[in-house]
């Protein structure tokens, strides 16, 4: 791991402490959701960032895992610790299947494909009454049981278990990207197709693959989301989510896992931390850093220092 | 049935105009520039903006709010190329990075939606229809308004398509479209079609959202279902072929229309998604675009 | 006319054209030949700014053009050819002639069209056909024609003979001559050495990206080495020729 990557997992550490040692509701709140959003950028990072297949549906992978594990635990009693898997369940279902129209798509058009699914899984969401209460959604469905009752424990409890859900999930995708073999095969994917599939990596599983640990993993930052806001409705299948998870991913540094996680915590900390300066402002901020960042600083924050 | 049939192939028709204005726009975009304008439903929604200002703020006839519309976004149109994509290009160095270039637009268009949200506020603005009036055809009504956006629509997209095919100017955007390189070497001025290709791009849906205006309301996000709707027909018409957009926006509104017949409205949405992805997996070059090397 | 010193240029970190120097007498013909991969055609590019050079000096008549657009480049008259894919192919021909007029007044647009019609009447009457359907000799001298509207002082062409049967090459290069013979200078880019030592006044080597030889033709033939490592052992094929062994 490189000297910049330790200082990133430092600062990424000392701020994970933080909320422990400052118990302020608030700051628990922000925290517990900049973490699920670590989550979900670093899952975006995983196919975007390493193997090259730009998504712009992955809204629709979070809010499959949001609704899988709201829906699971509300209508068929499931446990909340197995909602999570029934929501990272089909949030990789669904991701499984979409990377098979990606095997022939490259570019502009895999990224309309993902765009025009996260859609109609909105679309779905919206309109579905039954089984997804429709435009305002699921809120009344319980959340991870045994945790200490009283409302600071109760909130740092949650900190603690979704963090090291998060931690867990992070490290995962990061043995896998840079310790094992489909890890070098994301990436000679996203360097150049051609050539890796001369050099004989099968491509089509590699690419199934990122598509499936992708989408899984941000299903799982679903259900986290889900269990934590304790309501779920068809806004978070929306531009917004992805808007945000690009733009965290972009001023992280796009390949690096790390970065995007960093980016995460920073911009929705920022993003968050406007919303007292006054709601409107937050998303300019997003869409500014995410044009400035494409332009002038590809390589995000994790890129910072390096020469070119 | 067969009163109902023509009352929503009516119906249809009418909604394919605007669809029209709008994708004919993103495709000529994407056809020469090679860049895919997520943010063009901003430029819908501050056309509509444009209008509100004229007509309900400055009390302008409703004609000065369209017309203001048009060159508000013709104006902020110009600015794109020079101020975000043109030093994109300049650090990619002519790779093609298509994505990248849709991250570009896709933080374009947040930045565009939330601050009409930071300037204007959210609510839901309300415009007086620039004419008003019912159309009685017998098997249904049509509003003066509605027919005003197909009307004006069909002017407009004649108008660029006479320009395209018979001014020099317009042959020049064609030769961009076909072939940069030799484009140059004809001594055309690339950064000054580019920029003038995409202000007259989003000029038109800028004008469809003046015009919409009465019929939507404005509010910062009214632009994006469309967009993202246009992103379909723009593929299935054949990304980059203006004329393909047109037939398709027209398919797409016809076929949205006729469904109502069978499905439940709201899932309306949904065909040209569907349609979308099918042209995706199937045909990937649309019904006229040129083969795709992808 | 034509000035190059110390060119260095390549596509963004890859260098290709490492120092390359040469110079195009007004009114001549210049030949660039060398093994695949030596930075011809990329030595060509960046003198029309398609590639903007890395280091070394570009002049047009005394004017410093390294930097400038090829659009701007193509006003102070010249002209370039590609090595392929140089027409509007999905155009017609009367439409790719046309905007070969582009920088030209309406008034002299037509006067300019009839006269390359008069140069090249097989285009007459076959205005309506797309370029791309043309056979490649024709679109070869469409190009040309196409060049010629705007009336430029120098041509830059990247292996004009590529892919042509060997009568299209002779009625290319007579053509050329021709043009040449009214004063229209030009650099050529050629793997076809024949072709190009048979009607050059000069001729450079390119090699790894640098200047390997230059003189006339005569010269060239001259020298065993030369004939050895770029024209081909007897120096008289009409093949591409291959690099030295590497």
């Amino acid at each position: 791991m490189t000297a910049r990557a330790r200082l990133g997992l430092a600062g990424v550490g000392v701020a994970a402490l933080l909320p422990v040692l400052l118990p302020h509701p608030f700051v628990l709140t922000i925290a517990t959701q900049a973490a699920i959003w670590a989550l979900l950028a670093a899952s975006w990072d995983l196919l975007s960032g390493y193997t090259g297949q730009i998504s712009f549906g992955h809204a629709g992978f979070f809010a499959l895992g949001a609704y899988g594990a709201a829906v699971s635990t509300k209508h068929a009693d499931v446990s909340p610790w197995l909602g999570l898997l029934v929501g990272a369940g089909v949030a990789a279902a669904v991701g499984l299947l979409t990377g098979f129209p990606a095997l022939r798509l490259r570019g502009h058009y895999l990224a309309l494909v993902t765009l025009g699914l996260a859609e109609i899984i909105r679309l779905v969401a919206q309109n579905w009454l039954d089984l997804t209460g429709g435009p305002f959604g699921i809120h009344d469905f319980r959340s991870f049981p045994g945790l200490p009752a009283g409302a600071l424990v109760h909130r740092q409890a949650m900190y603690v278990v979704v963090v090291a859900i998060v931690v867990v999930s992070v490290a995962i995708m990061y043995q896998v990207c840079e310790r094992t073999t489909a890890g070098q095969a994301f990436r000679a994917i996203r360097e150049d197709e051609v050539l890796a599939q001369t050099l004989g990596i099968d491509t089509t599983r590699y690419k199934l693959l990122a598509f499936s640990l992708s989408s899984a993993f941000a299903g799982l930052a679903g259900g986290l989301y889900a269990y934590y806001v304790q309501l779920v409705s068809p806004v978070i299948a929306g531009a917004a989510t992805t808007s945000l998870v690009i733009g965290m991913v972009v001023f992280g540094g796009l390949g690096t896992l790390w970065g995007p996680v960093l980016g995460a915590l920073l911009l929705y900390g920022v993003y968050e931390g406007l919303r007292f300066v006054g709601v409107v402002y937050n998303l300019v901020a997003v869409g500014f850093v995410i044009m400035v960042f494409v332009i002038f600083v590809p390589r995000g924050l994790a890129g910072l220092g390096r020469s070119a | 049935m067969l009163e109902s049939l023509l009352e929503f192939l009516i119906q249809g028709v009418v909604l394919g105009g605007l669809y029209a204005l709008f994708a004919v726009g993103l495709s000529l975009i994407f056809g020469v520039l090679d860049v895919i304008n997520v943010a063009h439903g901003e430029f819908f929604a501050v056309g509509g903006y444009l209008a509100f200002a004229a007509v309900v703020l400055l009390h302008l006839p409703g004609a000065a709010g369209v017309l203001g519309a048009a060159v508000g976004t013709f104006l902020l149109g110009l600015c794109v190329y020079p101020l975000l994509i043109a030093p994109l290009k300049r650090r990619l160095g002519g790779r093609p990075q298509g994505p990248l270039y849709l991250v570009l637009t896709l933080g374009l268009s947040t930045f565009l939606q939330s601050s009409l949200l930071a300037l204007a506020g959210g609510d839901y603005l309300r415009v007086p229809p620039q004419v008003s009036g019912i159309l009685d055809l017998g098997v249904t009504a049509v509003s003066h308004q509605r027919l005003l956006v197909l009307g004006v629509a069909a002017g407009l997209l004649t108008a660029l398509f006479a320009f395209l095919r018979f001014h020099p100017e317009g042959l020049a955007v064609r030769a961009v479209a076909l072939n940069p390189d030799a484009a140059q070497a004809m001594g055309i001025n690339l950064p000054r079609i580019f920029s003038l290709t995409l202000a007259l791009g989003v000029a038109l849906a800028g004008v469809g959202g003046a015009l919409m205006a009465p019929l939507f309301n404005v509010y910062p996000a009214v632009g994006f279902p469309l967009t993202i709707k246009a992103f379909a027909i723009t593929i299935l018409g054949g990304m980059g072929n203006p004329v393909g957009a047109l037939v398709a926006s027209f398919l797409v509104s016809i076929a949205e229309s006729l469904s109502v017949m069978v499905i439940p409205s709201q899932w309306q949405s949904l065909i040209a998604f569907a349609v979308m992805i099918v042209m995706l997996l199937v045909r990937p070059r649309g019904l006229l675009g040129r083969a795709v090397s992808r | 006319m034509l000035e190059l010193e110390g060119v260095r240029s390549g596509y963004g970190k890859l260098e290709i054209v490492q120092a390359a120097s040469l110079r195009v007498p007004d009114g001549a013909i210049v030949g660039i030949i060398g093994p695949n991969g030596a930075g011809k055609s990329t030595l060509l590019k960046t003198a029309f700014g398609y590639l903007p050079p890395f280091a070394g000096r570009i002049a047009l008549d005394g004017q410093v053009i390294a930097g400038r657009r090829p659009d701007q480049i193509m006003r102070l008259g010249v002209g370039y050819l590609a090595q392929a894919g140089g027409l509007f192919a999905e155009m017609t021909v009367h439409d790719n002639l046309v905007l070969g007029g582009y920088t030209v007044s309406r008034a002299d647009k037509r006067r300019a069209l009839d006269a390359v019609y008069a140069r090249f009447p097989l285009f007459r009457d076959r205005g309506r056909q797309l370029a791309g359907a043309l056979s490649g000799g024709e679109q070869r001298l469409l190009a040309i024609a196409r060049a010629l509207i705007v009336r430029p002082r120098l041509l830059l062409l990247d292996e004009p003979s590529a892919a042509l049967a060997p009568r299209f090459i002779d009625l290319i290069y007579a053509t050329l001559v021709a043009l040449n013979r009214d004063g229209l200078a030009m650099l050529i880019v050629e793997q076809n050495v024949e072709a190009i030592l048979a009607v050059a006044h000069r001729v450079f080597v390119l090699d790894l990206g640098r200047n390997a030889f230059d003189g006339t033709p005569a010269e060239l033939r001259a020298s065993d080495r030369i004939r050895r490592l770029y024209l081909g052992e007897d120096g008289g094929e009409d093949e591409p020729v291959e690099g030295p062994g590497r």
